[in-house]
C-alpha cells in the first residue's frame, strides 16, 4: 500500500509544491494528502485547529505541519510518535499537541537532529523544504523513527493555552477562535456549553450575541436563532448551530457571516436569551 | 491494475475541507484514484456545480463520480447514489446537481436513496454530510460494494430535475443565456456555434460581426466579432468563440472580465444578431 504524507502549512499556493517535489523525490509512491495551505500567516491556533480536524480522518501516515514564525531560531523541530501509530512532524510550538490528542496522544517525541535525512543544505528560512519534508518522507519509506533524533521529554513539548467559554448567570462569555471558508465563525465551546449557561436549546430559540468593541471597530450586537443546520433559516439569515466539530459556530444561510458584520479572529462574545 | 476511480467536485473551497474528504475515502478505499475536478464552484451554486460536472463526466473514465454542492445539507433533501447507463455511479444531494452528468452519461439507470447508516462514518454531523455520509458511501462503491446496499430504490421520475437553459434560434437572432460565468470573467452562453449559424445563416468567418443586446448592455448593443481566440482581438476588445473548456459558444474580452464589463451573472438573457 502507498505511504500517505499528509501536508498542512502557512506558505499558500505556490511554495509547497517545492516540498512536495522533496517528498516525491525521496518516496516515488508516496500519496502526498495536501490538507491545507491557506492557514492564515504565522496563526499557530488556526494552523493547530485545522490539523486537529482533518488528521482523525485520515489514513495512518505521516503528517508534516508548518506554520512556524519561529523558523530558524532555538524553537525545535520534532517527531512525534502517537498512539494510533502515526508520526507527527513539525516544529515545537504547539501546533501538533491538539491533532496528536486525536490520535490517542503522544507516546514518543524526538529532536530531528539527523542532518542524514536532510536536504544537504539547510537554510534558515525554509525548514519545511530542507528538515520536515525529507524526513517524512523517509519515516514514509521506513526509515525507523529513532533514526531521526534522540528523544526529548514528551511533558517539555509547547501546547497552546486553551481557550474555554466561561460560563456566567444567563449568559455565555466565549471568542472566535476561527473563520471558516464559508465565513462561519467558530466560537469557543460546545452546545452544552451554552445550554449550561441559558438553559435548553431548543430549535427556533432566539439569541443575540454581542461582539463588544474590539481593535478599533465599535461593538456589535447580532440577533439570531438557534438551529440544527443552515437550511433551516431564510437564505442570507443568520443562526448559531453545533458546527460538524461539535462546536458553537455562528452562520449565515448561503451568506458570510465573518464578512457582513466584519468580524474577526480572537473577538470576545457573549452570548443570551433574547 | 490501476485502483479505481473517484472523481470529486465541491463548493467547499481551497482548505481542508476537500482533503478530509479524501483522507476519508482513503481509509475506507486505499487504492482509489481520486480526480479532484473543481472546489471552487461558485458557492450554494447548484447550478453552475451540475453544469461544469457534465461537462468533465463525458472525459472520465466510468467510476464514482461524488458531487456536493448542498445549500439544503441537513434538511429534508435526500442523498442519493445514482446509476448511469454508461455504469457509473453518482452520489450526491438529489438537487438536481447530479441529473446534467447522468443525461451525459446515457441517463439514469437506477437511483437509490442513501440510509444504511452502517456505511456513514460513526458521528453524522447536520452540516458536513460531504465528509460524514457521501465520501464514506462513495468509498465503499469504488471497493465493489453493490448500489442496492446504499439503501432502497427509489423511482428515478421522482428526483429532482435540473435543465440547463438551451439557446433558442429565431429568424436572425439567437436567443441565448449565460450558463456560467468561469474564473477569468468569460460567460459560457447557451447554444452551440451551429445555432448562431442557423439564426442568423453564414458561416462563422473570423471577424464576423454580430451585435449582443441585452438588459445590462448600453441601448443599442454592443458590436462584437466572432474570433478563433481571444488574442486576434486587442486587449480590453470583445469577442464570441467556441469555448474550449465547456463546449459551446462564450463571450470574452481579451485579458479582461466580461462578466463585469457587461454585467453578466448566471442567466443573464442575452440576443446575438448578425451585422449585416
Amino acid at each position: 500500500m502507498r505511504p500517505v504524507i499528509t501536508f498542512l502549512t502557512d506558505f499558500g499556493p505556490a511554495a509547497p509544491a517545492v516540498c512536495r517535489g522533496v517528498m516525491f523525490g525521496i518516496s516515488p509512491d508516496a500519496n502526498v494528502i495536501d490538507i491545507n495551505h491557506q492557514v492564515p500567516r504565522y496563526s499557530i491556533r488556526s494552523g493547530s485547529r485545522s490539523l486537529a480536524f482533518a488528521l482523525q480522518y485520515m489514513p495512518v501516515g505521516v503528517h508534516v505541519a508548518v506554520v512556524d514564525p519561529g523558523v530558524g531560531t532555538e524553537r525545535l523541530p520534532v517527531g512525534l510518535k502517537v498512539d494510533r501509530g502515526d508520526v507527527l512532524i513539525g516544529p515545537d510550538n504547539g501546533l501538533l499537541m491538539a491533532a496528536a490528542d486525536t490520535l490517542g496522544g503522544v507516546v514518543e517525541a524526538r529532536v530531528l537532529e539527523n542532518r542524514e535525512l536532510m536536504l544537504p543544505v539547510v537554510t534558515s528560512s525554509f525548514h519545511g523544504r530542507d528538515l520536515f519534508s525529507p524526513i517524512a518522507a523517509h519515516l514514509a519509506n521506513g526509515v525507523p523513527f529513532e533514526r531521526v533524533g534522540p528523544t526529548t521529554s514528551i511533558d517539555d513539548l509547547v501546547r497552546l493555552p486553551e481557550i474555554r467559554p466561561t460560563v456566567g448567570e444567563g449568559v455565555l462569555d466565549t471568542s472566535i477562535v476561527s473563520i471558516l471558508i464559508f465565513g462561519n465563525v467558530t466560537l469557543a465551546g460546545t452546545p452544552d456549553d451554552l445550554s449550561a449557561a441559558i438553559g435548553e436549546l431548543e430549535p427556533g430559540r432566539s439569541l443575540v450575541i454581542d461582539f463588544p468593541a474590539f481593535d478599533g471597530a465599535g461593538p456589535i450586537q447580532e440577533r439570531t436563532i438557534w438551529e440544527r443546520t443552515f437550511g433551516r433559516v431564510p437564505v442570507g439569515s443568520s443562526l448559531l448551530m453545533s458546527d460538524s466539530e461539535g462546536q458553537l459556530s455562528l452562520a449565515d444561510n448561503q451568506g458570510d457571516a465573518a464578512r457582513r458584520l466584519g468580524l474577526a479572529l480572537d473577538r470576545p462574545a457573549r452570548i443570551r436569551a433574547a | 491494475m490501476a485502483g479505481p476511480l473517484i472523481s470529486f467536485l465541491t463548493d467547499f473551497g481551497p482548505e481542508s475541507a476537500p482533503a478530509v474528504c479524501r483522507g476519508v475515502m482513503w481509509r475506507i478505499a486505499p487504492e482509489a484514484r481520486i480526480l479532484d475536478l473543481s472546489h471552487t464552484v461558485r458557492k450554494f451554486a447548484v447550478r453552475d456545480g451540475a453544469f461544469l460536472l457534465s461537462r468533465m463526466v463525458g472525459y472520465l473514465e466510468v467510476g464514482v463520480h461524488v458531487a456536493v454542492v448542498d445549500p439544503g445539507v441537513g434538511t429534508a433533501r435526500r442523498p442519493v447514489a445514482v446509476r448511469a447507463e454508461r455504469g457509473d455511479v453518482l452520489v450526491g444531494p438529489d438537487n438536481g446537481l447530479l441529473m446534467p452528468a447522468a443525461r451525459v452519461l446515457g441517463g439514469v439507470a437506477a437511483a437509490h436513496e442513501i440510509t444504511s447508516t452502517d456505511l456513514f462514518l460513526a458521528r453524522v454531523s447536520s452540516t458536513f454530510h460531504g465528509r460524514d455520509i457521501f465520501s464514506p458511501v462513495a468509498a465503499h462503491l469504488a471497493s465493489g460494494l453493490p448500489l442496492e446496499r446504499v439503501g432502497p430504490a427509489v423511482d428515478p421520475a421522482t428526483l429532482v430535475d435540473l435543465m440547463l437553459p438551451e439557446g433558442r434560434v429565431r429568424e436572425g437572432v439567437l436567443e441565448t443565456a449565460v450558463l456560467l460565468i468561469d474564473s477569468f470573467g468569460n460567460a459560457r452562453l447557451a447554444g452551440q456555434p451551429d445555432d448562431l449559424v442557423r439564426s442568423t445563416g453564414g458561416a462563422l468567418i473570423p471577424g464576423r460581426r454580430f451585435r449582443v443586446t441585452g438588459a445590462s448592455i448600453p441601448a443599442g448593443g454592443v458590436d462584437v466579432p466572432w474570433q478563433s481566440a481571444f488574442g486576434e482581438v486587442a486587449a480590453g476588445e470583445p469577442l464570441l468563440y467556441e469555448d474550449a473548456d465547456y463546449g459551446g459558444l462564450g463571450i470574452a474580452v481579451n485579458q479582461a472580465s466580461a462578466a463585469e464589463r457587461f454585467g453578466l451573472g448566471s442567466d443573464t438573457p442575452l440576443r446575438i444578431e448578425a451585422i449585416a
